[in-house]
This record gives structure tokens, sequence and C-alpha cells, in this order.
């Protein structure tokens, strides 16, 4: 399934990755041949059943749509899904199902009103294409670009936010310092958000909650409908 | 489009419900929540199976499909209080028990690598380090431009070394 301009995964062993075996591991944590058994009878019903056409509506939960078609299997399913008391599955593409890209942030994020900087770089090209790709290598790393310098430039960035991460705890004051070290010394760095969650996160904890409010309505703005934005926003005292 | 027919519910779990499995515990998802979501990807399948028209492999579609699942589970609330990205699979561990340590060890150690990074960046390492899915069918499962799932890969990889290396410098 891989193509050969793909990176070397980690898993194999000429990648020299230290965590190759890990990876390796985890290609081979597969359940026991019991666990499918479970599941196989669990989903009896449907094997004998005729898939529903068309799909139902989206908004009905997927057991009560399959429960008049196959009314069993909602007896035997719908136990473990209804009573988790979650919502039920969203409707799904029939092609590909999509998941929440990290949009191109389009203003500079507020940061810590004392020390403002330029607007982070977007994570990615707002309309990159797989065809344009390779032309843009140099605007944004990939992870097929074999440039020791841009590879040393993320490993860089990210030893000192896993240090920030790791300072959260112990001295919120330590993490905020080395996240504006991180926002002065890659303003356009590809860790951004991930800075700005620690640095929200530290400002909390010190109890600032009006700059951490200013910084979190910053990282609102720059990257709406990213992914780290439930974490900005559990931060927040309730 | 292909022309190969398509194939049945029963084909599709023989053939993959062994890797919806694993790419749902590599989401996060919790060894006790696994199972049910692995019927709720069926349940899916089943209800779309009927419009799919192979405009993708199944295997990338059956991806799309638990990615979506795993993320909105992950969404519900009950079980964001439970279950926490950033909190290693305790339950998991324990219920995985009786396994041999190193597999138990290797499989806490995974986990504690993919916790320290975000969702979009998790999807892309396992389906590409894991799963074994090429590049251009990570951005293809994920709807993000090939640039996009090659970024986030590459700061995956930087994070994971900086857990990687860190962890191993704590250790005594």
């Amino acid at each position: 399934m891989s193509m050969s301009d793909d990176p070397e995964r980690l898993a194999d062993a000429s990648s020299n990755s230290p965590m190759a075996e890990l990876f390796a591991s985890a290609a081979r944590d597969l359940p026991s041949e019991q666990q499918l058994s479970r599941l196989a009878a669990q989903l009896g019903p449907l094997w004998d059943g005729p898939p529903l056409s068309p799909p139902a509506p989206s908004g009905t939960p997927a057991l009560l749509k399959l429960g008049v078609a196959a009314g069993a299997l909602a007896l035997l399913v719908g136990g473990a899904l209804t009573l988790r008391g979650g919502s039920p599955a969203l409707p799904v593409s029939p092609a590909i199902t999509k998941t929440a890209a990290a949009p191109v942030p389009v203003t500079a994020p507020a940061v810590e009103p004392l020390a403002p900087v330029s607007a982070p770089a977007p994570e990615v090209p707002s309309a990159a294409s797989a065809a344009s790709a390779p032309a843009r290598a140099a605007d944004a790393p990939s992870a097929n670009s074999k440039s020791p310098a841009v590879q040393n430039k993320t490993l860089s960035e990210a030893a000192l936010l896993e240090q920030a991460r790791r300072a959260l705890n112990s001295s919120p004051s330590y993490a905020l310092t080395l996240a504006n070290q991180h926002r002065a010394r890659f303003p356009n760095g590809v860790l951004t958000q991930e800075r700005e969650v620690i640095a929200i996160e530290a400002l909390r904890r010190l109890h600032r909650e009006s700059d951490a409010n200013q910084r979190a309505t910053g990282f609102s703005k720059a990257f709406p409908g990213s992914a780290h934005q439930r974490m900005v926003d559990e931060t927040a005292p309730k | 489009m292909t022309d190969e027919p398509r194939p049945s519910l029963r084909q599709i779990f023989d053939e993959h419900a062994r890797y919806i499995w694993r790419t749902l515990r590599h989401l996060g998802i919790s060894e006790a929540d696994t199972p049910d979501l692995c019927q709720e990807v069926f349940v899916t399948v089943h209800r779309k199976l009927p419009t799919f028209e192979g405009r993708s492999t199944v295997r990338t579609w059956l991806y799309g499909i638990c990615i979506r699942i795993a993320s909105e589970h992950r969404r519900r609330p009950h079980v964001r209080k439970e279950t926490p990205l950033s909190e290693p699979a305790r339950e998991a561990l324990e219920a995985q028990a009786s396994a041999p340590d190193s597999t138990f060890e290797q499989r806490a150690a995974v986990e504690r690598l993919l916790s320290v990074l975000d969702e979009d960046k998790r999807q892309v390492v396992v389906l590409y380090e894991i799963e074994g899915c090429s590049m251009k069918e990570v951005a293809q499962v994920l709807e993000c431009p090939l640039q996009t799932a090659y970024s986030r890969l590459h700061a995956a990889r930087a994070l994971m070394l900086a857990a990687f290396n860190a962890e191993k410098a704590a250790e005594p």
C-alpha cells in the first residue's frame, strides 16, 4: 500500500528510529480470535439481513434506522450503543468521511499582552493539492523532506515545547517562559498551536485569567476549528 | 470507480475487522469501549454499503468511518471525563494484565507516545505508521491536502521523539 516516495516508516528497522520496535509492536497488536468471534456473534443478525437502501436520513440514531429492517439487531447491538448514553453515529459519507482539517489562520493570534509577536505560520497551505505538494516543500516542511536543517528545526521546536509541557505542573512560570522563548525563536514554527495551548494553560495555572483569556481568544481567532480548541476551552474556569 | 463487485458485510468483517479494532485502539479508544465502537463501525458500514461506489478502496473507506466514529466518540462529554486524550489507557492495561510483560509495557509505551499528539497528528501516525497506508491514502482518508498530511506526520514524529527521549533520559 505504500508509495515509493513516502518516508520510511518508523517500524522499519532500516529507519534507525529508536521507536522502531515500539511501532512494530503496535502493528502486531491485534485483537484475539476470541474477541473477534464475540464481535462477530454480536453482529450476527446483520449477516443475513440485506443492507438498507437508500440509507436512512441523517440525524436518526443508527440503530433506530436499522431496527426497522432488522429488529433483532437493535436488541443485540443496540444495548451496547444506546446504554452508553452517547450520541448516535453520525452519518458517514459513502465515499470518504471528513475530519476536521486544521484551517489556515488568517490573522495573528492575540498574544500575551507584554510580548506581542507576529502571525504564526499556517500549518498547511490552504489550497495545497497533491499535485502541487512537492513544489511547496520549501514553504512547509514535509515528512519526506530530507533537509537536515528543516528536520533539526522541528526537532528543536518540539524539544523546547516538550520541556515546556513537562514544566507545566511543577513550574508554570517556567513553562510560560519556555513557551515565550519558542515564540521568539520560532515565530513561524510548525508547532505554533501547541505552544499557544501550553502558554494558555500556564497562564491559567498562574491565575493570570485576563491574560489567559486574551490569549485564548486570540487562539480561537487565529485557528478556527483547531483540534486544540477543546483543550483551550477546558482550561477556562468553570 | 472500480468494476469489482461490492463485497458483502461478512467479507468486509472477515478481512478488515481486526484492523478496524487495532485502528480504534490506537486512536485512543479504551479497551472497554473498543468492541462497542467496532459494532458501531459495522452498523454504519451495513447502512452505507449500498451507496459505496468504489471511489476509494474498501480499506480506506473503512478507515474514514473509523476516524469519524472515534472522533465523535471522544467528543462525547462522558468519554472526555473518563478518558482524556493525554491520559494513558489505564483500563486497557488492566484488561490486558494477562498479556506478557513485554507486550504490556510496549502497549503502554506506544500509548504514551501517541498521547502527546493532538487528534489530527495522531490520526496520521496511526494510519501511516501502524496501519501501513500510503501518505496519499492518509490524505484521502482525512480529506486533507497531501502536504498537510506530510506536515502533520513530520511534526508528530518530532513530538514523539522528544517525548521518547525525555522518557529515556528520566529512566534511572
